[in-house]
């Protein structure tokens, strides 16, 4: 728990800071960091970094593939769709519909889910088991399920599929925040904290959050990866987003019928996906490893 | 340490081994594609029912009318003429009033689970099929159809006024006037012979429905089941009284997604696909183990402008608008060049085609000039309407609507795209509330008189094919004195004219004639496709996969 | 023991009564909208009914949806089936390795190969091999699970039986058949599935790796495969059940939409196609049937749990 700087002083750092510095010793895990902050940079200014605007149609350069081919022009970095839009546009744009949807979904289950899973775990009798009897049933209906039943009920549309895969989410998050905190609770330090004279809110704060960072992490990265794959299966199946909107998984489905012509159009959103999950996994690896690293 | 290693990687290896054989065994797989005695028919839709006297629409032709039945004359493909089907021979007289037909003594109706023919055919059949459709007071006339129903008995109503029969071999044809098309209709897909005593057996057992779902005919195969989703079963006949068909299963496989369709041709779980989506056609052509075959149609791509509203009731904004619209680039991304460009309503190969139509030319700065003289309302948005899904007019209505709606605003017009599923559709039509539709028209007979009217007739409602609301005096005594008129002659003069005047008025905005594209695999001959008629397999071999040959 | 069973029938039905709730939810508010009737009297009556074995008839094809639910969701079990199988052959044997030799070059390939397969979305790489055998120029048929050719009569719902009966008419041809449009779906969901194994068994070896009695045999002499085999096996494959267990809802979600893509004709394909149609009241029923299952599978994986580990049954006589 100690570092040298140049002055030969001797600085104890705090939890977060030994963390950090761990976090910081893992390369993988930090080139992860900087391409996600790079992602978010692109989805917030997607609009400014365009080469084009994604729904503008240059109806003399239809169906080019992408600028390693022959035949290929280089304004269109990675070619167009069959009405001219250059494809490099659209996936930006599908990149932030899809990535600041994900990300919106995970906070809101996220505090959402601490807040009831919290309350859950810190309660007693009936109110708590019909909350739990609630939570059961609902983990035995997969999320897609789920997520089409209400998008069915709420009608069709983008913010729709948010809210219907946030709310699809929510009973998985709380499960696990249930159970980590109720194994916190077996713990002696609880039982000291509560001993104190700790209000439920201080206990929380001061003896559980602390000792369930690592678990936390695993789940909020579980929950974004569920959330990625059900935005983009809801905009494949056709019950997300409009034909307008441009969203990675519709995308994937209007290029379906070009596959023959021009399998770059499927490719490249499926890619986009594939790559925004598998970042997103390898950065919350680095930051548990750091974790359980750091508490040792 | 290191020789549990490396045991351990043998274990490994092996276990990737076995995985990678597993996959290899399929090869000992033979898809469907060489069983010679089974042909799969993959169809973008199902039929709405299996009687083309109903059902009109191209999916069900090529469903029913030359597998399961057959007519009473048919038409020869080589010399174009008239050949016995059903009839024999048959006289007329001198007025042309009275067709007398003399029919066949040895024709079977299919022996299946759900009947059995005790007799061949007679004349009472003939009456029964021709009697349905005709007399309204016949039981089955309003069976499975609305009677009200224009397309249901348009070509018969007014041209036969009565069927009788002679005797049991002989019928004759009682006309209203003299008419020399008699013979043309007859030999027509929606002309086909049923059973009588199949009908009269269904009455007693309360279903009549079930004629037009659980068919029985004359022809080459007959019905096996629907049962399963999406999956229809033939037979050949099993006492067939023409040249018996090569195959003996038919199966009609309907897959809705196009590219899938493809796919599985290549795959060999289809032998032959209708209807592949239009960016694959260069693609298929391209690849030398299918053929792919093309006929024109007579169905058109159109726009059509609602004359009702402003600003489309004046003609000169539908000129402006129309010629502002570049329709090569529709034909391109929307039809990828698999359509032909067309200016008028007809296609080029009816006799009724006028040459002399002036061509639609594209000039926006024209068109701006236009509007802006007859004070066009730029503020307002148009509201362009067209289903969510592709028919057999557009294979992708919404692109189309994107590059019309690309174009206007070239020119400053702005509007906005409404897709509409076809409940929502028949609302919208009905109620008048768009400015714009995207649709088109698909005649069933040769005649220019059933592509115009439900087109141009005031009587003919936005759900029967006038979205224009268009209704105009002249145009509606041409197309009745026309239908009416016996000189061809002055029947080719009337639709010249009549076309003039629809290029003046620009009622509607004339896309593409489509063609019809089928693909099948090199080992399978003997199909005909007629594209007013439907697809006909009685004549289809399928031999042996070419590679399989020459291993031979 | 007794007490552990009535405990969990116990649950079993309470959650099974809220099940019937949130599916009596849906299609009131789906379906019955313009009822003005007692909404509790409604409840009774569709609890009847479902206890009956009445579950409605579907708008669009006039059959019983009961049935069709029951045949569709037989498919996707037999989907998940050979997927597992699959994923279990290849799965288990890597995450063992990749547990063994923790930390070397070879779990590192594993764990990202694994990392790969659960980034994947999934109907994009169903997609891909749709196409794919195409591309290498094999016959492998993509569609459908069994070829038209063959007339099955539906006997008990699920193919592979069916397809063993009819051997008088086709031989075994449409068994093959069957098992050769099984494969590309299965190898699919069996990418997924693989991952998953994988990540848990190496966890779940590392786990038991550390632990003293494995020292205490090191000790004693036991070459490593002695080890492997006779101690962390076993011990290893409660918690990997455990887990499985709780991912079962995200297996089933996986199916539906790989069978979307292939057009099996399973449970996912039914819900799309009727939902497009718009009968919404397959949707209640879709959810008794595939939320009954799992619940009656994690009973029974439950049940298996305790009988193969012992420390789960030293839970069970302790207090609680």
């Amino acid at each position: 728990m100690l570092i040298n700087n140049e002055f030969n002083e001797q600085k104890i750092q705090s939890p977060l800071q030994y963390i950090w510095h761990i976090f910081k010793g893992k390369n993988i895990a930090v080139i992860a960091m900087w391409a996600i902050i790079a992602m978010l940079m692109i989805s917030i200014f997607c609009d400014y970094l365009m080469p084009f605007p994604h729904s503008q149609q240059h109806p003399d350069m239809l169906l080019l593939p992408p600028y390693w081919s022959d035949g290929a022009n280089p304004i269109h970095l990675l070619g167009t769709d069959d009405l001219g839009r250059d494809t490099f546009s659209r996936l930006l744009k599908g990149i932030q519909l899809t990535l600041m949807g994900a990300l919106l979904i995970t906070f809101i289950v996220s505090i959402l889910g601490v807040i009831v899973g919290a309350t859950a775990a810190l309660m007693k009798g009936f109110k708590a088991s019909i909350m739990h009897h609630l939570l059961d049933a609902l983990l035995t209906i997969p999320t897609l399920l789920t997520a089409l039943i209400l998008i069915v009920l709420f009608g069709m549309s983008y913010e729709n599929s948010l809210i219907a895969v946030s709310l699809s989410l929510l009973p998985q998050f709380i499960r696990g925040i249930y159970i980590c905190i109720e194994n916190e609770l077996q713990k002696q330090h609880i039982i000291a904290l509560r001993l104190d004279g700790a209000t439920n809110l201080r206990l929380l704060r001061y003896g559980i959050f602390p000792n369930i960072i690592e678990p936390f992490v695993t789940l909020v990265n579980r929950i974004f990866t569920m959330a990625i794959l059900e935005i983009t299966t809801l905009g494949f199946l056709g019950f997300g987003a409009n034909s307008e909107q441009v969203e990675l998984g519709s995308l994937i489905t209007k290029s379906l019928e070009l596959f023959y012509l021009s399998p770059y159009l499927v490719l490249f959103p499926g890619l986009a996906i594939f790559l925004i999950i598998i970042i997103f996994n390898i950065f919350s690896e680095g930051v548990r490893h750091s974790v359980i690293e750091g508490e040792d | 340490m290191s020789a549990d290693k490396l045991t351990d990687y043998h274990l490994l290896m092996r276990f990737i081994l076995t995985y990678i054989s597993l996959i290899f065994l399929s090869g000992c797989y033979q898809s469907e594609s060489t069983l010679t005695n089974s042909l799969i028919y993959c169809a973008d839709k199902a039929p709405s029912s299996f009687n083309p006297q109903i059902s009109h629409d191209i999916a069900t032709l090529d469903a029913t009318t030359h597998q399961l039945y057959n007519r009473l004359v048919k038409i020869d493909p080589i010399s174009q003429r008239f050949v016995a089907d059903i009839a024999t021979h048959w006289k007329v007289n001198e007025n042309k009033t009275r067709y007398t037909f003399f029919l066949r003594e040895d024709v079977n109706f299919h022996d299946t689970s759900f009947f059995s023919p005790t007799r061949k055919l007679n004349a009472d059949d003939v009456i029964f099929s021709f009697k349905r459709m005709l007399s309204t007071q016949h039981p089955y006339h309003s069976v499975n159809s609305d009677s009200d129903n224009y397309l249901y008995n348009h070509p018969f109503s007014n041209l036969v006024s009565d069927v009788v029969k002679i005797d049991d071999h002989t019928i004759r044809f009682l006309l209203n006037k003299p008419d020399a098309t008699l013979l043309a209709n007859l030999a027509a897909h929606y002309s086909v012979i049923h059973s009588q005593q199949y009908a009269t057996q269904l009455l007693q057992a309360g279903h009549p429905e079930q004629i037009d779902f659980k068919p029985i005919g004359t022809g080459p195969y007959q019905f096996k089941a629907n049962s399963s989703k999406n999956i229809i079963r033939y037979q050949s006949h099993k006492s067939p009284w023409q040249l018996p068909a090569n195959i003996e299963n038919l199966i009609f496989d309907i897959t809705k997604n196009s590219t899938k369709r493809y796919a599985k041709l290549l795959s060999g779980e289809c032998d032959i696909i209708t209807n592949p989506a239009s960016s694959q056609v260069k693609h298929i052509s391209k690849n030398s183990e299918v053929s792919l075959s093309s006929q024109p149609t007579g169905n058109i791509a159109l726009v059509a402008f609602n004359t009702k509203k402003s600003p489309f009731d004046s003609a000169i904004n539908r000129h402006a608008l129309s010629n502002s619209i570049h329709l090569d680039t529709i034909l391109e991304a929307v039809f990828f060049d698999t359509a032909l460009a067309t200016n008028t309503l007809l296609a080029e190969h009816s006799w009724a085609y006028n040459p002399r139509i002036t061509k639609i030319s594209y000039s926006p700065a024209h068109s701006l000039q236009e509007l802006t003289d007859n004070k066009f309302n730029f503020s307002q948005s148009l509201r362009i309407i067209a289903p969510v899904k592709s028919s057999i007019f557009n294979p992708n209505f919404y692109k189309t609507a994107e590059l019309i709606q690309s174009n206007w605003l070239d020119i400053g017009v702005r509007s906005e795209i409404v897709l509409l599923r076809p409940s929502e559709l028949d609302i919208a039509l009905q109620s008048g509330n768009y400015d714009v539709y995207l649709t088109g028209s698909s005649p069933y007979i040769k005649d220019p008189d059933n592509l115009f009217r439900p087109l141009l007739s005031c009587n003919a409602s936005a759900l029967e094919g006038n979205s224009s609301y268009w209704c105009d005096t002249k145009m509606q005594s041409i197309l009745d004195d026309t239908l009416l008129e016996i000189s061809f002659i002055q029947r080719v003069k009337n639709y010249y004219q009549l076309q003039a005047l629809l290029q003046a008025q620009r009622v509607y905005l004339p896309i593409a004639h489509l063609l019809r594209f089928d693909v099948f695999n090199d080992n399978i001959t003997g199909i005909k496709i007629d594209p007013l008629t439907g697809i006909n397999f009685h004549f289809t071999k399928k031999n042996e996969p070419i590679d399989m040959r020459e291993e031979q | 023991m007794f007490n552990y069973l009535l405990r969990r029938i116990y649950l079993l039905c309470i959650t099974a009564f809220v099940l019937t709730l949130i599916a009596f939810t849906i299609e009131h508010l789906t379906v019955h909208t313009h009822f003005r009737e007692n909404t509790f009297t409604h409840y009774l009556n569709y609890i009847s009914a479902i206890l009956q074995g009445d579950f409605g008839y579907s708008i669009i094809d006039k059959k019983p949806i009961l049935a069709t639910g029951l045949i569709a969701f037989s498919s996707t079990l037999e989907l998940c089936l050979f997927a597992f199988i699959i994923a279990c052959i290849v799965g288990v044997p890597l995450g063992i390795f990749a547990g063994l030799y923790r930390n070397n070059g070879l779990d590192y390939t594993i764990m990202s190969l694994a990392l790969i397969g659960l980034a994947l979305p999934v109907f994009w790489v169903a997609i891909i091999f749709s196409v794919l055998p195409n591309a290498f120029g094999w016959a492998m048929p993509i569609d459908g699970n069994i070829s038209p050719i063959y007339e099955i009569p539906v006997v008990s719902g699920f193919l592979l039986i069916d397809t063993l009966l009819v051997t008088q008419q086709y031989q075994f041809d449409a068994f093959l058949n069957h098992m050769i449009h099984l494969i590309l779906p299965s190898s699919v969901l069996a990418i997924f599935l693989m991952s998953e194994i994988i990540r848990l068994t190496r966890h779940a070896i590392t786990m038991v790796m550390r632990s003293n009695y494995i020292k205490a045999a090191h000790t004693k002499g036991l070459t490593r495969r002695q080890i492997v085999f006779r101690h962390v096996l076993k011990n290893a494959l409660p918690p990997i059940i455990h887990q499985l267990r709780l991912q079962l809802s995200t297996i089933i979600s996986f199916a539906m939409v790989i069978e979307i893509v292939f057009s099996y004709q399973g449970a996912g394909i039914w819900l799309f196609d009727s939902i497009q149609q718009g009968d919404y009241l397959v949707l209640s029923t879709a959810i008794l049937i595939i939320s009954g299952f799992i619940l009656f599978s994690s009973i029974i994986i439950d049940l298996l749990l305790v009988f193969i580990s012992p420390t789960k049954r030293k839970s069970l006589y302790a207090d609680q």
